[in-house]
């Protein structure tokens, strides 16, 4: 039983990241969408914390949204939209933090 | 009639809202009546300006170019907070458009000496 985290808010306006990382169990994934995709980027009080998942290879990024904001250089793995629909697909269920 | 110093304050990053689009609107329509004019962005803000937008694939508007007519609407006062731009490993050259560099305790003064503020 797996969980995909998908996280749509900066971690500089909400705690929504904070928050799914004290909730992640270590068979989770986190996918950062939207406005997250600068968690991967930015240094906020959780990036050593995401940089351990990305080292894991728990830690994905959806490609057009760092495309859009012109994000780079950032930890994790980037993912497709296609990408995202195989993340769904291998987890149990899904949490839109 | 004396004229109101409006600072208008960038505070959300760009595609996520129409926050942006919507300041961006705002600032290029009330240029045409009023001079006094001064442009903020902190925090993730500083996003809105951010070189190299590409929102084709997440089907959005690419508004940013719209910022270069800021200049040929004679919007110059365009204020960056250093902090911002320090904490999300963003330099100003990475900036689309030329804008001045204040730290917090500028930026207080600045946003003190406006008569009206809005906040997007």
């Amino acid at each position: 039983m797996s969980i995909l985290h998908t996280i749509n808010t900066s971690p500089f306006q909400t705690h929504a990241l904070q928050q799914c990382l004290i909730l992640l169990n270590e068979q989770d994934d986190i996918l950062l969408i939207e406005d997250a995709v600068i968690a991967a980027q930015a240094k906020h009080p959780m990036f050593e914390q995401l940089n351990k998942l990305a080292e894991q290879g728990r830690l994905k990024v959806l490609a057009p949204d760092l495309e859009a904001r012109s994000i780079k250089n950032i930890i994790g793995q980037t993912c497709s939209y296609s990408g995202f629909v195989a993340l769904v697909a291998k987890h149990q269920s899904q949490m839109a933090w | 009639m004396i004229e109101k110093k409006i600072g208008i304050i960038n505070r959300t990053l760009p595609h996520g809202s129409a926050l942006g689009r919507e300041s961006l609107d705002l600032t290029l329509a009330m240029s045409a009546f009023n001079e006094s004019l001064s442009l903020f962005f902190i925090g993730d803000g500083i996003y809105q300006l951010l070189d190299g937008h590409n929102p084709s694939e997440s089907l959005q508007k690419h508004f940013q170019p719209l910022f270069k007519m800021l200049e040929l609407y004679d919007v110059e006062n365009i204020y960056v907070c250093e902090q911002s731009l320090l904490q999300r490993a963003i330099g100003q050259s990475d900036l689309l458009i030329d804008v001045t560099l204040v730290d917090q305790q500028q930026l207080k003064i600045k946003l003190a000496s406006q008569d009206q503020l809005l906040s997007f």
